[in-house]
């Protein structure tokens, strides 16, 4: 069914409530690449089985990665007149023991983390579930700012229905019917939106300038290469909500005058491949892309390309080079895409995190979007906590949220009450903050004050058992091994950098190696042509700088500073 | 792989040089690698150097010129599995393998690279075999798997 007018949009929003709010109970297994990893198409095929055995009178559905994979499989259980009851790592004995219990009329309550959202039907406190949290009051959920990825976990991502129920694709419907492309842009300039992929470019002027460059064919690229090791947040919005991306690129598309879109996704993530195509289908089926979308005479078509696994090809003008068939190699701009692109047309590169903020600054203005932030910095941003930390994930916070907070009272703290040695933000260029260092405002100009950055928003933590110079030694492999070998201050300064670690690690190394680091790096920061060789140096001497100790070990010992 | 095979490959992206990517994809796929031979017939369809489509091969590492496994063993070194002890991981598969990283097992079942992360990176250490991951290992763990896997497609050593 194709959606051509307000009153078709009207009545999908009716059957994604009604889908949301069975009649019959329904049991949602979580399914994204983490569900699989841990099980979850063996639960959902064991729950069909069960169903057909016992005859059920249930229905099984499916959701989406909420960030949070250490607690996958995940299940949502919707009863009618309950709010959504959210369970967690659900294994088949669990889920056979939640039907019984309900046929009994009675709630499990092991393994059940929180509700979801209040009761819609009789707003009654519900006595059965009593001393059940909500998931605003409980941990990992608690304190979040879920703008982007409140739908993850929660709806079933291939639903038009569900995401229309949750306010879904009015955004594209008002700038459609109701927006000149210009407003939309003025919208997105006015929120303050900054580019999400690293970088921080206000997106609103970039399409402006998109906008007004002249030409009838004009690009928009997604940035879905994702290569931060650590980070899985795109991952997550695409496989948790593609439809909202989707409609952020659609109205990105109305916004600059562009009828084409391309998702460049990475290669390390199949499934997300597959599951982007079949979203792509179905938005098709519903004339969300394609001709005429919401039956207006805008047309758009998107395309799925796949990397190649390089994470040189995430910078955006190798990622063009990438999509023209080329080896990706970074180039000096100008020109600039939005004057040069693909194929040589205006093209606009913005990543998926900063595109799935457009619906929302588009619904609500984007004064409203800017409500919340620090004074330069607006919105939300996810960061993706990992490392030694008790709950790693995903959160969604409002940009200037302090970091410690973050880190002990939302993830947890360090894991087993260690210590916390260190924290890197912005993974992998930004650098390591010593563990004392931690009330910070997290926004880009506070790190920036530090000689750090927000990057993509990976958060790595370390405790007291890590040491500084395995892990720099570790990253700059990393850089080495993903060097394009286009600038000779990478290729071989990078190069050098590390044997000369590697020497440092094995304990095969004077102090004066520190002093070759120091000259090396410094010539690499200057003439690297991007920020994969030009941000090497300062990570590594900064690390010299603030974890001496590790490096004076290892120069002396050959092992780590804790061992001797 | 066939020329015919490759040309209706290259058909079906009409001939454009931009789909170059997702044809060698197509190719790796079922070849598992990306013999010379297919190349210099990529090239000529599409009015192309050979030597851009060798460059192409060897710079993705998505693409391979020598054989890959059948099981495509892809184990994550990204920052978070290898704090949480992805080398002993690492060392478990290079030794039951008796393989190198970028090696393929001589009856090609199984070959062995480094990813730098799979996106599942509060689960880890990760290893894929092909599109199955395998989360939350540690040296016993991938060793039951690897016994396992060798009892399902017989030795492999
Ligand atoms: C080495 C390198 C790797 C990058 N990788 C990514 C990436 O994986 N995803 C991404 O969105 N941006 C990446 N970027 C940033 C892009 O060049 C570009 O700034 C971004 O896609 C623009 O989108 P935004 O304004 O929405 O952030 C990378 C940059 C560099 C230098
Ligand atoms: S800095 Fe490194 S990755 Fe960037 S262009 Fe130079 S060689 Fe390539
Ligand atoms: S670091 Fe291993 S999955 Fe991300």
């Amino acid at each position: 069914m194709k959606i051509k007018t307000m009153g078709d949009l009207d009545k999908l929003r009716e059957a994604g409530l009604k889908s949301l709010a069975p009649k019959q109970l329904k049991i949602s297994i979580s399914m994204s690449t983490c569900g699989h990893a841990l099980g979850a198409d063996i639960l959902y095929h064991e729950l069909v089985k069960e169903k057909a055995k016992q005859g059920l009178k249930i229905s099984i559905g499916q959701t989406g990665c909420s960030g949070f994979c250490n607690l996958e499989p995940m299940a949502v259980l919707r009863l009618h007149g309950r709010p959504p009851l959210l369970y967690t790592q659900v294994t088949v004995k669990k889920v056979k023991r939640i039907i019984q219990d309900i046929k009994r009329k009675k709630i499990t309550k092991q393994g059940l983390l929180c509700t979801i959202g209040s009761d819609s039907v009789s707003g009654e406190p519900d006595p059965a579930l009593n001393n059940i949290p909500d998931y605003k009051e409980v941990s990992p959920f608690k304190d979040q700012h879920r703008r982007l990825l409140e739908n993850c976990g929660i709806i079933n991502p291939l639903s038009v229905s569900e995401y229309v129920a949750m306010e879904g694709y009015s955004a594209l419907y008002k700038a459609l019917y109701q927006m000149d492309p210009e407003v939309v842009v003025d919208e997105v300039i006015q929120s303050g939106l900054r580019g999400r992929g690293g970088a921080w470019f206000p997106t609103g002027i970039k399409w402006d300038m998109a906008r007004k460059a002249q030409h009838k064919e004009k690009f928009v690229i997604c940035n879905a290469d994702e290569g931060d090791p650590g980070a899985f947040k795109d991952r997550t919005i695409m496989e948790g909500n593609p439809f909202k991306l989707f409609e952020g690129i659609v109205l990105a598309g109305y916004a600059i005058g562009s009828h084409q879109g391309l998702i460049y996704l990475r290669e390390e993530y199949p499934h997300t491949y597959e599951f982007l195509n079949d979203a792509v289908y179905t938005a098709k089926r519903y004339g969300l892309l394609g001709k005429n979308i919401l039956g207006s005479n805008f047309n758009f078509t998107l395309k799925i390309i796949r990397g190649g696994g390089s994470y040189v090809c995430g910078e955006e003008t190798a990622l063009m080079d990438s999509l023209e068939g080329e080896m990706g190699d970074p180039r000096l701009r100008p020109p600039f895409p939005i004057e040069k692109g693909l194929w040589e047309r205006p093209t606009i590169v913005n990543n998926v995190e900063t595109l799935a903020n457009i619906p929302h600054i588009i619904e609500h203005g984007g004064e409203s979007y800017a409500g919340i932030g620090t004074e330069k910095a607006k919105g939300t941003k996810i960061l993706s906590v990992i490392g030694k930390i008790k709950q790693p994930g995903l959160y969604e916070v409002p940009l200037g949220t302090n970091l410690e907070h973050v880190i002990f009272n939302m993830a947890g703290g360090p894991l087993n009450g260690s210590q916390i040695k260190a924290v890197q933000v912005g993974s992998p260029f930004g650098n390591f903050l010593s563990g004392e260092k931690l009330d910070i405002s997290l926004d880009p100009e506070t790190l920036r004050s530090m000689g750090s950055m927000i990057g993509s928003g990976v958060i790595v933590v370390l405790n007291q058992d890590t040491c500084l110079v395995d892990i720099l030694l570790h990253t700059l492999s990393f850089f080495v091994e993903e060097s394009c070998g286009k600038c000779v201050p990478c290729r071989e300064g990078v190069f050098q950098m590390k044997e000369i670690m590697t020497a440092i690690y094995e304990g095969r190394s004077t102090m004066e190696d520190l002093t070759s680091l120091h000259d090396i790096g410094g010539m690499i920061k200057d003439f690297a042509l991007c920020a994969l060789g030009g941000g090497a140096p300062s990570l590594i001497l900064n690390g010299i700088r603030d974890f001496r100790k590790d490096f004076e070990a290892h120069i002396t010992t050959g092992k780590c500073s804790w061992t001797s | 792989m066939e020329r015919e095979k490759i040309k209706r490959i290259v058909s079906k992206h009409r001939h454009e040089k931009a789909a170059i990517l997702a044809i060698l994809h197509e190719i790796q796929e079922e070849d598992k690698q990306l013999e010379t031979e297919s190349l210099n017939y990529i090239a000529q369809l599409l009015k192309i150097p050979v030597a851009n489509v060798y460059g192409l091969a060897t710079f993705y590492s998505a693409f391979s010129l020598g054989k890959k496994g059948d099981t495509k063993i892809r184990v994550c070194s990204g920052i978070s599995c290898h704090i949480n002890g992805a080398d002993e991981v690492n060392e478990a598969l290079k030794s039951k393998f008796n393989l190198e990283m970028g090696e393929t097992t001589w009856d090609e079942k199984f070959s062995l690279e480094k990813v730098h992360c799979l996106g599942l990176c509060s689960i880890g250490p990760n290893v894929a075999f092909n599109l199955v991951t395998y989360p939350k290992l540690n040296k016993e763990r991938i060793e039951t798997i690897i016994e396992i896997l060798h009892k399902r497609t017989g030795d492999s050593k």
